[in-house]
């Protein structure tokens, strides 16, 4: 490891202490807020990972995150709750491989609409299934505080981050690099596109099914419009793409600034939500094209080239 | 080595090539050459299994049939390409694209012998290591593109129109970097061009197209004189001087 490398590792673990100590010092308020930004950290990051290189827009979130959701609803009463959140990454990674080899093989527009109504297709199929049961959710009662979801949230973040530092240095990390400059000379270049696609895009499935299943108690009860809402998926890519997607640390710094703004606005406009917060999306698209990482890295560049 | 028999590849409506058969032996330079829309680089592509037409015929390496196999298992049989237009990856820099070319398996075991032969065959790429390609010029970005292809420890070399847009001193370069390729590496180099000039001093064979169709093979003396070939491809330069 370079001197840099040990640098931003050890930047990264006094960031990872400092947000853990988080439930003893701040208000349940900024708690609360703590949870909702490391659920899209995870979620954001882990999108990023996979279609930050590819360039294949992924509206799946909100797929894998219900399905995890169940797992945990279905599970709660029946198995020990920390078996219940590498079912739920393992149920993730299948079906997101199975969405993978059925469709990484298109052009990315069809990706798109195909991953946008997997979640619906997904709802659909379990609200068919909880009518034939006769109930319309399912409770999920546990123990667990904001506190401890708050916590695993962060850990499973640590998680990504470093899979994505692994995954950057290997050759897979590669292979996507260059599958998303110019697929058909990586498929002549000896590179299995098709595998390797499939095998990152089992990655943001996996977290994000994790995530799901972290979060289920949390919300108490569970139904599949709760579960599978698409504003998840669309909320995901925006703050992924307001950061930017092409470092690691890109997604995180969309999702603090876009957490706080949804707050915000909820807090002054709270009848005019949705409408304010697309008007803030097409300013921040408008103005930040490549994202606050473009901005960070064109400051850092105005700066070497002053002092240079 | 390969043969390549009745390949015929359609885009929709538009048959690019027709039924064309070409054979290249071991450690020979064999050049197809045509006019633009002759069907050269569709050849290639199905050779090399990226072509987006339909694709019918047979694909014979050493006897078995490549046809139809995913691009990255033909590159493991061997067989290399360097696409026209170079196919090299301008943000990247050279040593990268070249690490790029022993991504697959056949090629792992040999990449840091196969990266001195690269750097003997263009020392230029030597002293530019960490240059970003797309800083090169057009030739030096074909040095890049032939050594990446050299890099997967093929068998075959393909290259469309290595030297397209070159001037005289750098496509004399290619040529002597060609021959090196075959007589140095004993690679096989199958090579399409439009242009006459260069090919015809370094090739074994030439075999000509036109409008899909083989219309003439052998050696470059025997394709010169061909009747069919002058009236079709030298004919309209002739008439022009």
């Amino acid at each position: 490891m370079t001197a840099t490398e040990w640098r931003d590792l050890g930047l990264a673990l006094v960031v990872l202490v400092v947000a853990a100590g988080l439930p003893f010092f701040g208000t349940p308020y900024y708690l609360t807020l703590g949870v909702t930004i490391a659920m899209y950290a995870v979620l954001a990051t882990s999108w990023a990972l996979f279609s930050g290189p590819t360039h294949y827009i992924s509206l799946a979130t909100a797929a894998f995150f219900g399905l995890g959701t169940y797992v945990t609803a279905v599970g709660i009463d029946h198995l020990p709750y920390w078996l219940l959140l590498p079912i739920a990454g393992v149920i993730g990674a299948v079906v997101a491989g199975l969405v993978g080899l059925a469709t990484l093989r298109l052009s990315g527009v069809y990706f798109v609409i195909f991953t946008l109504g997997l979640a619906e297709f997904i709802r659909q199929v379990i609200t068919w299934a909880q009518n034939l049961m006769g109930t319309r959710g399912l409770y999920v009662l546990t123990d667990l505080g904001e506190r401890e979801i708050y916590w695993q949230l962060l850990g499973l973040a640590a998680l990504v981050f470093l899979g994505g530092w692994l995954i950057g240095r290997s050759r897979l990390g590669f292979a996507l690099r260059i599958i998303g400059d110019d697929e058909e000379v990586a498929r002549h270049s000896g590179i299995d596109t098709a595998r390797a696609k499939v095998m990152l895009f089992m990655v943001p499935g996996a977290v994000a099914s994790i995530t799901g299943a972290i979060i289920a108690p949390r919300y108490v009860y569970i139904e599949p419009a709760l579960a599978f809402a698409p504003i998840l998926s669309f909320t995901v890519v925006i703050m992924a793409l307001l950061g930017g997607t092409g470092r690691l640390w890109g997604p995180l710094v969309g999702v603090i600034p876009f957490t706080f703004l949804t707050e915000w606005v909820a807090r002054w406009f709270p009848n005019q939500s949705t409408l304010v917060m697309g008007l803030a999306f097409l300013v921040i698209v408008f103005l930040l094209p490549k994202g606050f990482v473009g901005l960070i890295d064109g400051a850092r560049a105005r700066a070497r080239g002053a002092f240079a | 080595m390969l043969e390549v028999r009745a390949l015929s590849v359609a885009y929709g409506q538009h048959r690019a090539l027709d039924g064309a058969s070409v054979r290249v032996g071991r450690a020979e330079i064999v050049v197809i050459l045509g006019a633009n829309g002759a069907g050269k680089s569709s050849l290639l592509k199905a050779v090399a299994g990226i072509c987006e037409g339909r694709v019918a015929g047979e694909v014979l390496l050493d006897g078995g049939d490549i046809a139809g196999m995913a691009p990255h298992r033909i590159v493991d049989q061997g067989v290399a390409l360097v696409p026209e237009g170079r196919g090299v990856f301008g943000d990247l820099a050279v040593e990268e694209n070249l690490a790029l070319g022993a991504y697959g398996p056949r090629a792992r075991d040999e990449e840091a012998g196969n990266l001195d032969r690269v750097m003997a065959l263009f020392p230029k790429l030597g002293e530019r290591r960490r240059q970003v390609v797309r800083t090169m010029s057009g030739g030096e970005q074909q040095m890049v593109a032939i050594g990446r292809a050299m890099m997967s420890n093929p068998r075959i070399l393909m290259l469309d129109e290595p030297v397209a847009g070159m001037n005289r001193e750098e496509t004399e370069d290619m040529a002597r970097a060609i021959l090196d390729v075959r007589d140095e590496w004993g690679v096989t180099v199958l090579l399409v061009e439009h242009d006459m000039g260069m090919v015809m001093d370094i090739s074994d064979h030439v075999c000509v197209l036109n409008f899909g169709r083989r219309i003439a093979a052998g050696t470059p003396a025997e394709v010169r004189a061909d009747e069919e070939v002058i009236r079709a491809y030298l004919g309209a330069s002739r008439e022009a001087a």
